[in-house]
């Protein structure tokens, strides 16, 4: 079989397209996340920011809290809603960095892959050109 | 009859003869007179005679008596109530005397084929055509055997410029894959970047605002710091291990370059040497054939000269010749003279003692001395006494 390199260049086009392509999903899955979670941070914080002068309005109607009162049970309330609060955020980080380390992983993996084919599409080539080789020899020494 | 019949006498009874069938002779000549003597001055064909005997042209002396001689018996023949020789003697006589030369001539024709076939024995000559096949088989041999060995060179040199072609294909090829994996490394995980993000603030400025201690909710966003940061590092450890494994891929797929290339050049040198044996192979059954049919048309040749030789003996036993009084013609120096006359074969073969003369030009200093000592001594030795007193170069110049 004779060395035919359009054959490995059309392979190679293949190959960069469909990670073009799917790189390209990827990268848009990425961006989309990106915002949802932007989003639902931004409403859990603006629920926050709500609330917490609320919270405040509450015990103040009690008299729990004043410029000149500050009762315990105001100070504990206080302290859950700000831990609260630290914690939902950083629930919504960490769900957005794990949602975007799943997408960096992806794309990590799309590429190895991509490159690995490559790899294996120049590898092929080199075999085919010793095979070709071996075949031309065999002609030429007159055993074909 | 009143015809005047006038010839040359050639002798006493053609004279007899003359006078007997020659009336005016008859008339002239008187009791006792021979005609030879009137036919002498009166037969103008006997000056002719004389003149053509003087002359030396016996071959037509000879013509014209054989004309007389028909002549005479013709009319011979019509005197039949004469007297002496009577036409029927002359005829046997003339019968005999034929009879006679022709016997003679064929004794001596005999003698001539025996002294031919002496010579084809004694000379080689009966070989000569068998010689002449076995050069031209060996020459045909050694061109044949020419073609083989430069169609073997011719192989092997194609064979080495194929294996060249293809060595050098082969190493470039992988020399492109190698300069491509090595410019290409693929560890895509090695470029992923981790952070553990940063951490919620605490609202401690609302909190001291209303008093209120910060330091519960600063643990507490200590804690999610660090639990993101535990994250981040589990996933850097991920990372790393993927990058670990695509870094022994690479290298996996380096050493399987060296791997393939190392057994494309083995598998050429292999095939090389395959092709060599192949074509070693064929020289060496092609030569074998060649000298099979050589030794076959040789053994062939030899045979029909000793089938020959064998028929020339018969034909000298046949003929009362002794076969075995050929050895002595041999040594008296008739070698080789019986081809071109007697064999009707061409050219003359070499004479065994130069050959011998000629092996001397290329001998050593002693074995020279020896041979010219023994040509000067046997300047017509025969190839038995050269095969005495030199076997060796007896069997090849025979």
């Amino acid at each position: 079989m004779a060395y035919d390199p359009s054959l490995f260049e059309s392979r190679r086009r293949g190959y960069t397209e469909n990670y073009g392509a799917t790189a390209a999903a990827s990268q848009y899955a990425r961006t989309l996340a990106q915002q949802r979670g932007a989003r639902a941070r931004q409403q859990a914080l603006r629920q926050y920011e709500t609330a917490q002068p609320q919270l405040v309005r509450a015990y103040s109607r009690r008299n729990l809290v004043s410029p000149n009162v500050r009762s315990g049970i105001f100070s504990r309330a206080m302290q859950e809603f700000a831990s609260e609060r630290a914690r939902g955020l950083s629930e919504f980080d960490l769900a957005q960095q794990e949602q975007m380390r799943g997408f960096d992983l992806e794309d990590a993996r799309l590429l190895q892959q991509y490159r690995s084919a490559l790899g294996d599409l120049e590898a092929e080539k080199a075999r085919e050109i010793a095979d070709a080789a071996r075949q031309l020899f065999a002609f030429r020494a007159g055993a074909m | 009859m009143g015809a005047v019949y006038t010839y040359t006498p050639m002798g006493p009874d053609d004279s007899e003869f003359r006078r007997q069938t020659n009336p005016s002779l008859r008339a002239k000549a008187g009791p006792g007179t021979t005609t030879r003597q009137t036919a002498t001055t009166t037969d103008p064909y006997a000056s002719f005679e004389r003149s053509l005997t003087q002359s030396g042209d016996a071959a037509l002396a000879k013509q014209i008596e054989d004309m007389k001689n028909a002549f005479a018996s013709l009319v011979g023949g019509v005197n039949v109530g004469g007297g002496g020789m009577s036409s029927s003697d002359a005829l046997a006589r003339d019968r005999f005397n034929y009879e006679r030369a022709q016997d003679a001539a064929a004794a001596q024709k005999q003698r001539d084929v025996i002294a031919a076939y002496q010579n084809l024995l004694s000379g080689g000559g009966y070989r000569s055509g068998a010689d002449r096949m076995i050069d031209l088989i060996t020459q045909q041999a050694g061109v044949s055997e020419g073609n083989v060995n430069k169609a073997y060179q011719d192989a092997l040199a194609n064979i080495a410029a194929g294996f060249t072609t293809a060595r050098d294909l082969t190493g470039q090829g992988y020399s492109a894959l190698e300069q491509y994996l090595t410019q290409n490394p693929n560890n895509p995980f090695a470029g992923v970047q981790v952070s553990a993000g940063t951490a919620p603030d605490a609202m401690e400025q609302i909190l001291s605002a209303y008093g209120v201690s910060a330091d519960p909710v600063r643990a507490q966003v200590a804690a999610e710091q660090a639990a993101a940061e535990q994250g981040a590092a589990g996933f850097q450890n991920l990372l790393s291990t993927l990058g670990g494994v695509a870094q022994q891929s690479d290298a996996s797929r380096l050493a399987e370059m060296m791997m393939a290339q190392n057994l494309a050049q083995t598998t050429l040198g292999q095939q090389r040497f395959g092709y060599e044996s192949q074509a070693s192979q064929a020289q060496a059954q092609a030569l074998a054939q060649i000298q099979a049919q050589l030794a076959q048309a040789r053994l062939a040749q030899e045979a029909a000269a000793e089938e020959r030789r064998t028929q020339i003996e018969d034909t000298l036993a046949g003929a009362g010749a002794d076969p075995t009084a050929v050895k002595d013609n041999e040594d008296a120096g008739g070698t080789g003279g019986g081809t071109g006359e007697t064999g009707g074969t061409g050219a003359k073969p070499q004479k065994p003692i130069d050959a011998l003369k000629e092996r001397a030009a290329t001998a050593n200093p002693d074995l020279k001395k020896k041979i010219n000592q023994f040509v000067k001594a046997n300047p017509n030795a025969g190839i038995k006494k050269i095969e005495k007193a030199f076997p060796k170069i007896a069997s090849k110049i025979k």
